[in-house]
């Protein structure tokens, strides 16, 4: 049936060529199709022909890159105009990169015009990058966090100003990537302040970041909590607490945090786990040894995990003092493995009775040594009744696949 | 998941047998079905939908009943069976939107704006919009047959107007 209509509309390309049927579209479809579309590609339909002229400004979204401007007034300019033919409507959604003018500092007080007039415009979706520098000077003005409208808001290199008061009643996404906050109360009340959060993104910044972050919603479905490489010589502790209850995504990638507490854990489902909770070579076990405890309590009832050979190496640490709690949950699991050591994965494969799906990763360039890796998981049957599917995953340039899963299955 | 089947009818007079699931993907339909105006036997006529457009609808709509039943699905599935269930649906729209002539997709835009099916709207604008990105104005013009009706000068006026997104 497909090939009969591909021969239909096959004779029906040759003979309509030549109807323009895209101008013809109501202007609502035609502006429908426009709003797919990036901000210059949109202004460039305005010469497509009269019927184009001026549909361009009826699109209440602006995505704009100042990299895409060859001077910086005329973004400045472009970006005045944009808001100004707006200034009746509404808006849906304004993502803007900030690129400077070239002095590595932004102009504070314009890029604050700005935002103050799309939260005037009711904004539901709020997506601005300083790319001037890095110096992240730009405070987001005050108004910002009693925008009703606001649906997505999405910042990068900017402050987060002292908040009086939060309330964000229709924010459903968040996502912070080096924001900085005054204290740590201010991002707890920033978030606390949005009682229909959903998903939450945070990449923390490396330099002047707060030590205590804790994340209390009763809404929230989804986390992520990034930071960049430990900075090595910074002695930190880094502190993150997350109470929500119907938490069902967790994602933690992380060089910096020592301490992780999870509270309310119960309807967590999916898990991707990658850090040493920043225990460096060298770094005493014994102090955290609750904490990593509390921590595996807490995530012991997730369906799916991904973690991390780092991750792994600290749990199988721990099992030398204490037996790991079991992961009655688990069906699907896969290790990222890093400059692998494989005998710490069969500890923590005996407490997952009913892992389905086994995937191992290798993230590292450098080579497996074969041989001790199938002594490794030759009596895997032993410990995996219950395993249905097991993939190793590895770069291509390596031969041999499908041993260790012979191994595995048989 | 009701299995109850329902009749459609196009303009030129096609009957077409389609689930209720899959038709209710049709706000207008399924407006219809919640105040009962669908006779069990009648057919629903749909005056602005060629049968052939209806076709492609119907095929779209059956490809597209399992999203609704989302919560226990997604719920077992992995993140990995997640995956490739998307892909091979993306797999699918695209090889769908690739098979049909121009005319055919605008008269599919036309047809599920009239259904209002939203997910469809979305799937053709963004087929059309994704044969704009990145083209010059005399590209577009000629993959969507567009007469250019302006002076050269007005042209030149125009674009210097906004000089940087031509650059």
């Amino acid at each position: 049936m497909v090939k009969d209509r591909k021969k239909r509309v096959r004779a029906k390309r040759s003979r309509s060529g030549g109807v323009d049927y895209i101008s013809n579209l109501p202007d609502c479809l035609l502006c429908e199709v426009l709003s797919k579309l990036p901000t210059k590609d949109i202004v460039k339909t305005s010469v497509l022909s009269t019927r184009w002229r001026n549909l361009w400004k009826d699109i209440p979204r602006l995505d704009l890159d100042g990299e895409d401007f060859p001077f910086y007034y005329v973004f400045v300019d472009f970006v005045n105009r944009f808001l100004d033919f707006n200034r009746d409507s509404y808006l849906d959604s304004f993502k803007l990169s900030y690129p400077g003018d070239g002095n590595w500092v932004p102009d504070i007080s314009l890029i604050r015009r700005w935002i103050r007039a799309v939260i005037k415009l009711k904004v539901k979706h709020l997506d601005f990058v300083d790319d001037s520098g890095g110096s992240i000077l730009f405070h987001i003005p005050s108004t910002i966090y009693t925008c009703q409208s606001l649906v997505s808001l999405k910042l990068c290199c900017v402050n987060v100003s002292i908040l009086k008061s939060v309330s964000l009643t229709s924010l459903k996404d968040i996502d912070l990537n080096i924001v900085k906050f005054p204290d740590d109360l201010a991002i707890e009340r920033f978030i606390s302040g949005c009682p229909v959060l959903e998903n939450l993104v945070i990449r923390r910044p490396s330099y002047y970041d707060i030590e205590v972050l804790r994340v209390c919603s009763q809404s929230l479905l989804s986390f992520t909590h990034v930071t960049s490489s430990a900075r090595g010589f910074v002695e930190e502790n880094l502190f993150v607490e997350i109470d929500a209850p119907k938490l069902e995504y967790l994602r933690i990638r992380d060089h910096r945090t020592a301490n992780f507490i999870i509270k309310n854990h119960g309807s967590l489902v999916e898990l991707h786990l990658n850090t040493a909770w920043n225990l460096c070579y060298g770094n005493e076990f014994n102090p955290k040894r609750n904490m990593v405890c509390n921590f595996l309590g807490g995530i012991s009832r997730v369906k799916d995990m991904t973690i991390s050979s780092s991750t792994l190496e600290v749990i199988y640490e721990y099992s030398r003092f204490k037996p790991l709690p079991l992961f009655c949950y688990l069906s699907s699991l896969r290790v990222k493995f890093y400059h692998c050591r494989w005998e710490i994965l069969p500890i923590f494969l005996q407490n997952c009775p009913n892992l389905k799906s086994l995937v191992l990763l290798q993230g590292s360039i450098k080579k497996m040594k074969k041989k001790k890796e199938i002594s490794i998981l030759s009596r895997p049957q032993c410990l995996l009744p219950s395993l249905e599917y097991v993939e190793i995953k590895r770069p291509l340039k390596w031969r041999g696949d499908g041993d260790e899963t012979s191994g595995l299955l048989s | 998941m009701s299995s109850n089947m329902i009749m459609l009818k196009s303009s030129d007079g096609a009957s077409f047998e389609i689930e209720e699931a899959a038709a209710r993907k049709s706000k207008i339909i399924a407006n219809m079905i919640e105040v009962e105006c669908v006779d069990e036997d009648k057919a629903i006529p749909l005056q602005n939908v060629t049968g052939n457009i209806l076709a492609l609808v119907i095929e779209y709509c059956n490809k597209h009943i399992v999203d609704d039943d989302d919560d226990v699905a997604t719920e077992e599935a992995s993140e990995e069976e997640e995956e490739a269930k998307k892909k091979k649906v993306d797999d699918w729209e695209a090889e769908f939107m690739n098979s049909m002539s121009l005319e055919t997709m605008f008269e599919l835009l036309l047809a599920a704006n009239y259904l209002n099916i939203k997910s469809l709207i979305d799937l053709v604008c963004q087929t059309i919009a994704n044969n704009i990105k990145d083209k010059t104005p005399e590209e577009v013009r000629k993959i969507f047959s567009i007469e250019n009706d302006f002076t050269p000068e007005e042209e030149e006026e125009i674009r210097k107007e906004n000089a940087w997104a031509f650059g």
